[in-house]
């Protein structure tokens, strides 16, 4: 910066005072240099300004109705980046120690000798200069920080994309399927995938990186994305076929590994209809079955993949299951009380767990954050016995709707507990209201441009149904909806949190409300479980 | 489900649950945040209407500053995993 780049101001009552200053900063290159005869000018100055159009302000102390103390606290005050520096004839150190109080940075006597002068101003100049090479560079980290930011969010965008869960939070005959994926930093070590081979066979598979950031991301990433591919393309051609997928991933992640890098990741087809499970585990925990109240511990039968792996083992397990859990070491590994890891207490607890969302509630009712990432898939065959306690068919009109909310909030408090009553009350409105916006009023894909707009869609007459049943056992009471609707991809609305800024949130709500949320294949049919207290 | 408004400050007791009770509550906070920012206090509900929700992610986007207070521990957390506790400001009663 040069000297005559700087913009000076000289706020002083006396006009000879201000020449004699002037001149001095015009000898040694000053050029941009303003003067204010009354300190109130200048206070209206500072009020229009903006940050750095003044550099140093020079302000004399005894001035009419605003003395100089004054004048340097509002400058402070209003634009504290100005260097300010006071114009003193009197020695008085009370007013000096107020200057400094209030932020001056350098006083001169009238009457300054020039070498003198020019030695405080070189100061002032160096100060300023570093004030503004930290501000570029201020300005330079935040807009690393801010595309950085950008770029992990993207990262994030593309990671859930590539993940393929279409199968949780889905219900069939009697299972019911879920999944909880959990990263612990921006960029998950963590991928995993649900896809459905036929009515009632499923592939799953969790990957975990081991190590951190970016290259364990990266691979976990790209060993999901290659499976999920492979899949939907052999299942477009009717062709899937479990080991050949297994042998070709396996090529493939060897042949992304770096040297020192490693990936623990397991694949399975699961049968429900015939228990048969096809069984390929490098290094992720043992999958976890139950059967009437047993638990079954299946260990990985391969060690983690690296860059030289050669060989791998597929099991095929024939063993009848109630409920099954992969998962990846966040789950089992992450420690409580004192160094015990989480699995010594699952093994436990088990039998307490029901749905998936038990073993969530326990896991955090222990541990504040766990250790790692946590990618989790569980199945539930559901044999609890179950009657209907209400059934409706409901004419979906807003009106309606509104009237049966109402009305239903009073007929289920003579039948269950109150607390569940006011959840399953909050989550038949928002349901209700899906229905009856993507049968009747068509809304869908379009809902974030016609929120954004205001745009006012009108009720077409046309009537269309919603079918509303209440069953109750033992230990749940589910809500269970069914509309006349198209149905929608449930996966993408539970991502759809990143994608759409104003709407996609009402499903997460529900999931978050209840115990468990299941939608059949075509998703126009949900299950809410709520779990009884007593 | 009551709500009130003094000035920018809109205040909701009881549970809200249905399409009217979101209808209502919206139009309150629009009302108050007429002056730029508005503040919530939600005294009951467990839950906010995800209508609610897309109104309030609109205001902010407006321009409106948003700040909300909640007393139930269920509605903190959904909002929590909802990642909007720091876009509504929401702070425990």
């Amino acid at each position: 910066m040069n000297k005559e780049d700087l913009k000076i101001v000289i706020v002083d009552d006396s006009k000879a005072s201000y020449v004699m200053l002037s001149t001095m900063l015009k000898s040694i290159g000053f050029k941009n240099i303003k003067y204010f005869s009354h300190p109130l000018d200048f206070v209206d100055k500072l009020k229009k300004i903006k940050e750095d159009e003044i550099d140093i302000a020079f302000v004399d102390y005894e001035m009419p109705i605003m003395n100089g103390l004054r004048l340097l606290h509002y400058i402070k005050f209003k634009r504290p980046e100005i260097m300010t520096v006071m114009i003193t004839g009197s020695s008085d150190i009370k007013i000096k120690e107020k200057a400094i109080e209030y932020g001056v940075n350098e006083f001169i006597n009238k009457g300054i000798d020039f070498p003198e002068f020019k030695a405080k101003m070189n100061i002032l100049v160096n100060l300023r200069e570093y004030y503004y090479k930290s501000k570029k560079h201020q300005k330079e980290l935040e807009n690393i920080v801010k595309y950085k930011d950008t770029q992990e969010t993207l990262a994030v965008q593309k990671q859930l994309k590539i993940i393929e869960d279409t199968t949780s939070h889905h219900f069939f005959d009697s299972w019911v399927i879920d999944s909880y994926f959990k990263p612990k930093d921006i960029l998950s070590g963590d991928s995993y995938s649900t896809l459905r081979i036929n009515d009632h066979t499923f592939f799953i598979s969790v990957v975990d990186g081991m190590g951190k950031g970016v290259s364990a991301s990266l691979s976990s990433v790209l060993t999901v994305s290659f499976m999920n591919y492979s899949i939907k393309r052999s299942l477009q051609f009717n062709d899937f076929n479990f080991k050949r997928l297994v042998k070709d991933t396996f090529h493939y992640a060897t042949s992304i590994m770096l040297d020192d890098e490693a990936l623990s990741f397991a694949m399975l087809e699961v049968d429900t209809k015939t228990h048969k499970i096809k069984y390929f585990n490098m290094g992720l925990p043992p999958v976890y079955l139950t059967k009437n109240d047993k638990l079954i511990k299946i260990k990985p039968n391969n060690r983690p993949l690296i860059q030289n792996s050669k060989e791998y083992i597929i099991d095929e397990i024939d063993e009848e299951f109630d409920s099954l859990l992969l998962s990846s070491d966040g789950l089992f590994e992450s420690v409580y009380n004192d160094g015990y890891p989480y699995f010594i207490r699952f093994k436990q607890q088990y039998k307490k767990f029901y749905l998936l969302s038990d073993i969530i509630k326990d896991f955090y009712s222990v541990i504040d954050e766990a250790d790692d990432d946590m990618s989790i898939v569980y199945f539930r065959n559901d044999k609890n016995k179950y009657q209907t306690i209400f059934n409706q068919k409901i004419l979906l009109t807003q009106q309606n709707i509104e009237d049966f909310v109402n009305h239903f909030e009073f007929e289920l408090n003579n039948l269950i507990e109150l607390k569940i009553v006011n959840k399953i009350v909050f989550a038949l409105n928002e349901l209700l209201i899906n229905c009856y916006e993507h049968t009747v009023l068509k809304i869908s894909k379009n809902k974030h441009k016609i929120i954004q707009k205001d745009e006012k869609i009108e009720y077409n007459g046309e009537n269309k149904f919603a079918y509303l049943n209440i069953y109750e056992s033992d230990k749940f009471v589910i809500l269970d909806v069914e509309d006349e609707g198209d149905g929608f991809d449930v996966s993408q609305i539970l991502k759809s949190e990143w994608f759409n800024k104003y709407h996609g949130r009402g499903v997460k709500m529900l999931k978050k409300l209840s115990d468990g949320m299941y939608y059949n294949k075509k998703g126009n049919q949900i299950k809410l479980y709520f779990k009884k207290e007593k | 489900m009551e709500v009130r408004v003094v000035g920018s400050i809109v205040e909701v007791d009881g549970i809200i649950k249905t399409i009217n009770d979101s209808q209502m509550l919206v139009n309150a906070i629009k009302d108050a945040a007429n002056s730029g920012n508005v503040s919530i206090k939600i005294n009951d509900s467990f839950s906010l209407p995800s209508t609610v929700i897309g109104e309030l992610l609109k205001l902010k986007d407006n321009g409106v500053s948003i700040s909300m207070e909640v007393k139930d521990e269920i509605l903190y957390e959904l909002l929590d995993d909802l990642n909007l506790i720091s876009a509504f400001n929401v702070k425990r009663m």
